[in-house]
């Protein structure tokens, strides 16, 4: 480290010093097996979800003494926060959960540990390709994938059957059609009942199914090295003319509708979505949920497609004292199977939230077969992942996404043409890797 | 001997003081200083070992054609604060005389100020479901008065003006009690000198209210202008992330996300302090116009 960034560290070292005092969390037990570890686990399992993981950590902490696990949960929004603060006062967690949209900002700045040879080939061979290169920096794997979630057609069969169709649509013009018949408004121009809708919020809301649309149509959002935008290729100007026919002036509907709750409330015929929305929608819409039907990504022409994943995984600190520790607990939480054929991380996803988990071991169990049998929406997403690209993570990841969804929302508000939003967004992101 | 003594009662105040002076020095000084510094490096907010030293780099980035730093993130932060500022100062100069002159002046001065002890993020919420263009009241108004609904957080026409009323709106109740304050202190025998010479209540208001409320004016209006070139809350419950596109985008918000979504430190810090410079020069701008207004007090 420089002279003046040792002043600069130094300084900030003394606006922290009370909380320093604290630092190093579980380091402090000693390092070398032998000795008891406290290892400090840091993810957004928070309240319930945090109550589900607990019986699988206490299940491990009693089994080993010597190497104890602390759960430290943080709400999402709060997380890559969490970590920032803490990795710079030197609070560091031994492991975390991360999204891995973050992996090449985390990587940038040597968060997280390269995986041991051991747990990236057990990576590479039990979990399908887009969970693998999610769970994987610069082509080197970092951690264990966990929550791997495709992205798919979401529609409603009562007011697609009232419109006259008996399935839903294989191409996007033909999602453009029904939608039109399917829609209804008031005489003022309310919408009662929307055709399509795309969810609207926050950037990954609106470019993941934009992804979702761009893998469906032949192409990743980026080129395979991250070095530059494909939004020019064919893909990405088919997703982008399509974007520009939903909302806006010539648009089938009205951005002001909100489709997210109007899916709920059985208001909208079809939106796309990730597959975990399934159990939301179970809960919320209660005997109503019968009308909800899945379907996989339409695609420009109707032929097989494919569509986008995300993913999140366990990594462990570059700077923890306790690696090996940690990749230990990791291996038995994400890799060791019970007598049921389950790994804990497997079963704390499928009982938890219903997802069906991504590695073979957990997908060849009698539990998750029964489950797969018994609910084809959960099928269906399972299935989608063995054709889904991964959500790629740049060092400026979270930026890229930014721009795209800050022309789309400029583009859908009439503020710039459709070829507009494709250019700026295009020059932009390309800018933007190239800074990196 | 007197010397001594003074150095002792030197000492003595110092060291009274050193608890808040080391409070200011820690959490004051030290971050103002390191983030004027982080602005002339490139680093991710992780680790320090990873802080890269660029110069202006940042500074040349924000201030680039392609930056949307200037425009439209700060021409939308002027926006916000002078618009907000205008609402709640002429609102809030009304209201207060009016109610200085009214029976049960203290519970409209609490009705007036209950927006300002109320959480921003609740006063954002209520407000985004009031906007809302399909359920919410004011569409609910206006839609019955035969009129279409208005989309007044997803068009970039009305979207700032929205944020920027409700900024306004908010900002009533503490402007209101301020001036309040600084009527009562105008001594009422000059309005009735005035009365006595055949003052209107116009006369009395342009001459008299006016001219002696302007120290407490210039406060309000210096407070309000730096609280609404800082804010960033209201927009971030009401718009998300400065949406849509950027219309609503201010420079706090930017700056936030630049910072903990996109762990560019670098780039915030050179945005926080260029609004810095920018707020010290209104700041200064108000006080060189009130002192040549007469007011020698600030």
């Amino acid at each position: 480290m420089k002279r003046w960034q040792k002043v600069l560290s130094g300084s900030l070292m003394v606006a922290l010093a009370a909380t320093a005092t604290a630092a190093c969390s579980g380091s402090k037990d000693g390092g070398s097996s032998g000795k008891k570890v406290t290892l400090t686990l840091l993810s957004h399992y928070n309240g319930t979800n945090e109550a589900a993981l607990k019986p699988y950590i206490d299940k491990w902490n009693s089994e080993n003494p010597n190497i104890q696990v602390k759960m430290t949960p943080v709400d999402f929004g709060e997380l890559l926060k969490t970590i920032m603060t803490k990795q710079s006062a030197g609070q560091v967690a031994d492991i975390m959960h991360v999204y891995t949209l973050w992996g090449g900002q985390l990587a940038k700045n040597n968060v997280l540990a390269e995986a041991p040879q051991s747990v990236a080939d057990d990576v590479a061979q039990n979990y399908p390709e887009a969970a693998v290169k999610g769970a994987s920096l610069n082509g080197k794997v970092f951690g264990y994938p966990t929550e791997v979630q495709a992205y798919g057609l979401f529609y409603n069969k009562k007011l697609l059957k009232e419109a006259g169709y008996d399935a839903p649509p294989k191409t996007w013009d033909e999602l453009l059609e029904m939608s039109k018949k399917i829609e209804k408004k008031d005489s003022s121009g309310k919408v009662l009942v929307q055709g399509f809708g795309f969810q609207r919020g926050y950037a990954g809301l609106v470019d993941q199914p934009f992804m979702a649309m761009m893998a469906a149509a032949g192409s990743g959002l980026l080129s395979d090295d991250l070095s530059k935008s494909n939004l020019d290729s064919d893909a990405g100007r088919k997703t982008m003319d399509f974007y520009s026919k939903v909302y806006g002036k010539n648009g089938i509907t009205d951005i002001a509708f909100n489709t997210t709750k109007g899916f709920g409330a059985g208001q909208v015929g079809m939106t796309i979505g990730a597959g975990w929305w399934d159990g939301s929608l179970k809960t919320l819409m209660k005997d109503a949920y019968a009308d909800v039907g899945e379907a996989p990504m339409p695609t420009p022409d109707g032929g097989a497609g494919g569509t986008m994943a995300y993913t999140w995984a366990y990594g462990v600190n570059s700077k923890s004292k306790h690696q090996e520790e940690a990749w230990k607990f990791l291996q038995w939480m994400n890799a060791q199977a019970d007598d049921s054929g389950m790994t804990p991380e497997g079963q704390f996803l499928l009982d938890t939230f219903n997802v069906i988990p991504s590695r073979k071991t957990d997908l060849s169990s009698a539990k998750v077969q029964e489950k797969l049998q018994s609910n084809p929406s959960a099928k269906l997403f399972a299935d989608a992942l063995n054709n889904a690209l991964d959500e790629q993570s740049p060092a400026a990841g979270t930026e890229v996404q930014d721009i795209l969804y800050k022309q789309i929302e400029s583009m859908w508000t009439d503020q710039i043409q459709a070829d507009a939003a494709l250019n700026n967004a295009h020059t932009q992101i390309n800018a933007k890797l190239g800074e990196k | 001997m007197r010397r001594f003594k003074f150095k002792r009662e030197t000492l003595l105040a110092y060291s009274f003081l050193s608890p808040v002076l080391l409070f200011y020095m820690i959490f004051l000084m030290i971050p103002v200083v390191f983030s004027v510094a982080i602005s002339f490096t490139d680093w991710g907010g992780f680790d320090f070992a990873s802080m890269k030293w660029v110069g202006l780099k940042n500074y040349r980035a924000i201030f680039s054609p392609q930056s949307s730093f200037l425009h439209p993130i700060l021409t939308n932060t002027f926006v916000f604060a002078f618009g907000g500022v205008a609402i709640s100062f002429i609102a809030a100069l009304i209201i207060s005389y009016l109610i200085s002159r009214m029976r049960y002046e203290g519970l409209w001065r609490t009705l007036f100020f209950m927006p300002a002890v109320t959480t921003v993020v609740a006063i954002g919420n209520v407000w985004y479901y009031m906007y809302n263009p399909t359920n919410g009241l004011i569409n609910g108004i206006i839609t019955s008065l035969g009129f279409k609904s208005v989309n007044f957080l997803d068009d970039p026409n009305h979207a700032l003006l929205s944020i920027t009323a409700v900024s306004g709106w908010m900002g009533i109740g503490s402007a209101v009690l301020l001036l309040s304050a600084g009527l009562k202190g105008i001594p009422h025998d000059y309005y009735e000198a005035a009365e006595l010479e055949g003052a209107g209540h116009f006369s009395q208001y342009t001459r008299i209210t006016f001219p002696l409320l302007k120290p407490t004016i210039l406060f309000v209006l210096i407070t309000s202008f730096i609280g609404g070139l800082q804010s960033f809350t209201l927009t971030m419950v009401m718009a998300k992330s400065g949406g849509p596109g950027n219309s609503t985008n201010v420079g706090a918000l930017e700056m936030y996300n630049q910072a903990f979504s996109f762990g560019n430190w670098g780039v915030a810090s050179a945005m926080a302090f260029v609004l810095f410079v920018v707020i010290f020069i209104i700041t200064m701008a108000q006080l060189l116009i009130f002192r040549k207004g007469g007011v020698e007090s600030y």
